[in-house]
């Protein structure tokens, strides 16, 4: 990745020889890390399970708030969190964390809303059930994960 | 210049090795940009229970109902929608339109979503995104019968 220099000419680096160093080369590592961290943080999120979302007009932009409860519905109806799978005693439990850290002293209410990521295909019974667990939590505010509606199809 | 050296000698070094090192590099990070999907979110308030002191909206409520296609192609994958009585079938595009008439123009009417526990959840989210396209402000879920059986 060097820069080859031929014999006699001037050396942008030759007033600080020994302590100098090459621009390019700088730049070149700066791409490569910003690259492998991007793909690394992409791939190494565990909180989103491989579900393919439905598209939505009116959907807003999703900012990440650390420590929000994201549940994801398989296809199949399966609810995942973190990559396990969860049954309604455990999705309860984790619920009522969930609102202890989410309801301000004072405050009736949730000030997040929790996350709902579902499979396009999963049938709304699977998706009707979480809902009125959160209800019976008294977490009234969910919010549905959808894709970006300019983002490109992705080949299968 | 000094005498015998040729013109070229005296011109800045241009790596072309290290400009495409960057290029490529630029060029990979364009491409993988795509891949990143950027995540959108609906967000929707579930039924609360106000207490006996809360006043009961007296108006009436616009009911959308959304129930499996039973006929034709992949029947499973399509569904029929309904406006109160007015069956719009699967053109769901005619939702928001249908609503705010069935609301008379008034934002503030109740509307409650109804689909069947067998839809799938693709055309549930289409429903709710037509009523946000309708800027109706008190959408939910019509509350479904009480649970019996614990799911595993």
């Amino acid at each position: 990745m060097g820069a080859k220099r031929k014999k006699g000419k001037a050396d942008p680096s030759a007033a600080c020889e020994g302590g100098g160093f090459e621009m390019t080369s700088m730049i070149d590592v700066t791409f490569l890390l910003i690259i492998f961290f991007m793909c690394v943080t992409e791939l190494a999120d565990q909180s989103k399970a491989k579900v393919e979302l439905p598209v939505a007009e009116k959907a807003e932009e999703d900012t990440h708030i650390p420590g929000r409860v994201i549940i994801n519905i398989t296809e199949k109806g399966e609810r995942m969190i973190m990559g396990q799978e969860y049954d309604d005693a455990g999705l309860s439990r984790l619920m009522q964390l969930e609102r202890e850290a989410s309801v301000k002293p004072g405050d009736q209410f949730p000030s997040r809303a929790i996350l709902i990521r579902v499979d396009k295909n999963t049938e709304y019974e699977d998706v009707e059930h979480v809902m009125q667990l959160c209800m019976e939590n008294k977490l009234w505010r969910i919010a549905f994960a959808t894709k970006d509606p300019n983002a490109p199809e992705k080949r299968r | 210049m000094a005498a015998g050296k040729s013109k070229f000698e005296d011109e800045p070094a241009s790596s072309f090795t290290s400009m495409i090192d960057i290029v490529f590099l630029l060029l990979i990070f364009f491409i993988l940009q795509p891949f990143k999907a950027k995540e959108m979110k609906l967000v929707n308030e579930l039924p609360k229970d106000q207490g006996p002191a809360s006043t009961p909206d007296t108006r009436e409520t616009v009911r959308i109902r959304i129930v499996p296609a039973t006929i034709g192609e992949k029947a499973k994958e399509r569904a029929n929608f309904m406006v109160n009585s007015t069956m719009l079938g699967e053109n769901y595009e005619r939702l928001a339109q249908e609503v705010r008439n069935a609301a008379k123009g008034d934002s503030e009417v109740p509307v409650a979503l109804a689909p069947h526990p067998a839809v799938h959840f693709v055309h549930v989210l289409r429903a709710l995104d037509q009523c946000h396209i309708a800027r109706m402000t008190k959408v939910s879920f019509e509350a479904p019968p009480p649970r019996t059986a614990v799911k595993k």
